[in-house]
């Protein structure tokens, strides 16, 4: 938590000029450009996606995470999680629980390569090597005891709840995004219950910024 | 990502200077908002208590309540609400309605211990001695019992039991959008159900707030 902690008496002595904009007919009116509290300026952080597709439901089975692994000297700010069905058949539909919860190792499942995940601005890098994304039935360390965000995903057919995504998180709802520290990751875990049928898989998607 | 790449000197002396982005040769002075409070915007102490699959039994039902307790020295901010139920089995279900009450205690439930409730950011550390949070238990028929709870709600919304009608999908009882809730010292919230059992289903709900110095 952080207030401001500075005024600004200006002396404008330095050869450049203030930016302002004169509306045809108005007056002229200085142009700012806002920043993040942490001071980069506002959109200029790259944003990454990233998926796990078709998944095959299982009780307390971890399907989905990202790690910002020790030393790596980046910072994580996770925006959006979310998650939905794609049914392969039918299913008497129930609803079971996911939980996202913050982890701090992940092991045995499948890494999303650097090069392939995905940005909003392909001229943003590659995640560092002190990220992590993982994806299938993965072991995970370090389970916090309380969830972060936690949801149902609805299965049945015959109802459009069942192709609507389900939102974990937003950071709209906060106005802030979860933040991973160096040693910090969270992941998508499946509640006790299995859901019903073999016909749905469950998916998941996540938005997030790297910060260096 | 870029950060600011010059600056206006200050007066006299003070080797301080004010944040501006040259393009072009002009300075465009670099703002970070604030709130009312002077609190920076997006670096707020957030944390997020949850009640999951609470039986519903005995309606109406307190699931889940979040008090700031007398002389906590806190003020709360409650900035997103949700709920929705998770079923094991196919039933026969209805939309029903989930209420948030004000009021400033509850007991008789589980108890949230301070040093377990997730936070957006771990750097925020613990929450404050003086929040208190509970949920009703699991295994139990009845739900927390409440005091000096308002008469109106303050905000309500519903979730429907139903899968093939829409059940499971989650319901945003509250969004702040720029202006939470306010839970001064000896405030609480509480989320209740309707007045209608829902059989065999659930109910679960969250609450997102701020703890503010």
């Amino acid at each position: 938590m952080t207030q401001a902690n500075n005024s600004i008496p200006i002396t404008p002595t330095d050869g450049t000029t203030v930016a302002t904009h004169t509306p045809t007919g108005v007056k002229e009116y200085q142009v700012f450009i806002r920043a993040r509290a942490d001071g980069h300026l506002l959109d200029t952080v790259g944003t990454y996606y990233v998926s796990a597709l078709a998944l095959t439901r299982a009780a307390n089975r971890n399907h989905f995470g990202i790690m910002n692994y020790p030393n790596s000297n980046i910072l994580i700010e996770v925006e959006n999680v979310s998650g939905w069905i794609e049914a392969v058949g039918t299913a008497t539909g129930v609803f079971p629980g996911y939980q996202l919860f913050r982890i701090t190792s992940m092991s045995g499942g499948t890494i999303i390569a650097s090069a392939d995940i995905q940005r909003k601005d392909t001229a943003s890098p590659d995640p560092s090597s002190g990220f992590a994304a993982m994806r299938t039935n993965f072991t995970v360390f370090g389970l916090a005891s309380e969830a972060l965000s936690c949801l149902s995903i609805p299965e049945e057919e015959a109802s459009s709840a069942s192709s609507t995504k389900t939102m974990f998180f937003d950071k709209r709802w906060a106005n802030q995004p979860i933040l991973l520290s160096t040693g910090e990751g969270i992941c998508v875990r499946q509640g006790a219950v299995t859901g019903a049928g073999a016909g749905p898989v469950v998916s998941f998607e996540m938005i997030f910024k790297i910060l260096t | 990502m870029s950060r600011v790449n010059s600056n206006v000197p200050t007066t006299v002396g003070a080797g301080a200077s004010v944040a501006t982005h040259l393009i072009s040769g002009n300075d465009y002075q670099t703002i970070i908002f604030a709130g009312p409070d002077g609190y920076l915007q997006g670096l707020g102490d957030m944390y997020v208590i949850t009640a999951l699959a609470i039986p519903m039994t005995t309606p109406p039902k307190d699931f889940l309540a979040l008090i700031n307790q007398p002389n906590s020295n806190v003020i709360l901010k409650v900035h997103a609400i949700n709920s929705w139920s998770e079923q094991t089995t196919g039933i026969p279900g209805t939309p029903r309605g989930i209420r948030v009450f004000r009021c400033t205690s509850a007991s008789d439930g589980d108890t949230i211990a301070n040093s377990v409730i997730p936070s957006l950011n771990n750097a925020a550390g613990p929450v404050a001695p003086g929040v208190g949070a509970s949920r009703a238990s699991a295994s139990g028929t009845t739900g927390l019992t409440i005091t000096g709870g308002a008469t109106e709600p303050l905000v309500v919304g519903a979730i429907n039991t139903e899968e093939a009608g829409g059940g499971g999908l989650p319901s945003k009882i509250f969004r702040a959008l720029g202006e939470p809730m306010l839970l001064s010292t000896g405030q609480g919230l509480t989320m209740r159900t309707d007045s209608t059992a829902l059989g065999l289903a659930s109910v679960s709900g969250t609450i997102w707030f701020e703890v503010v110095p």
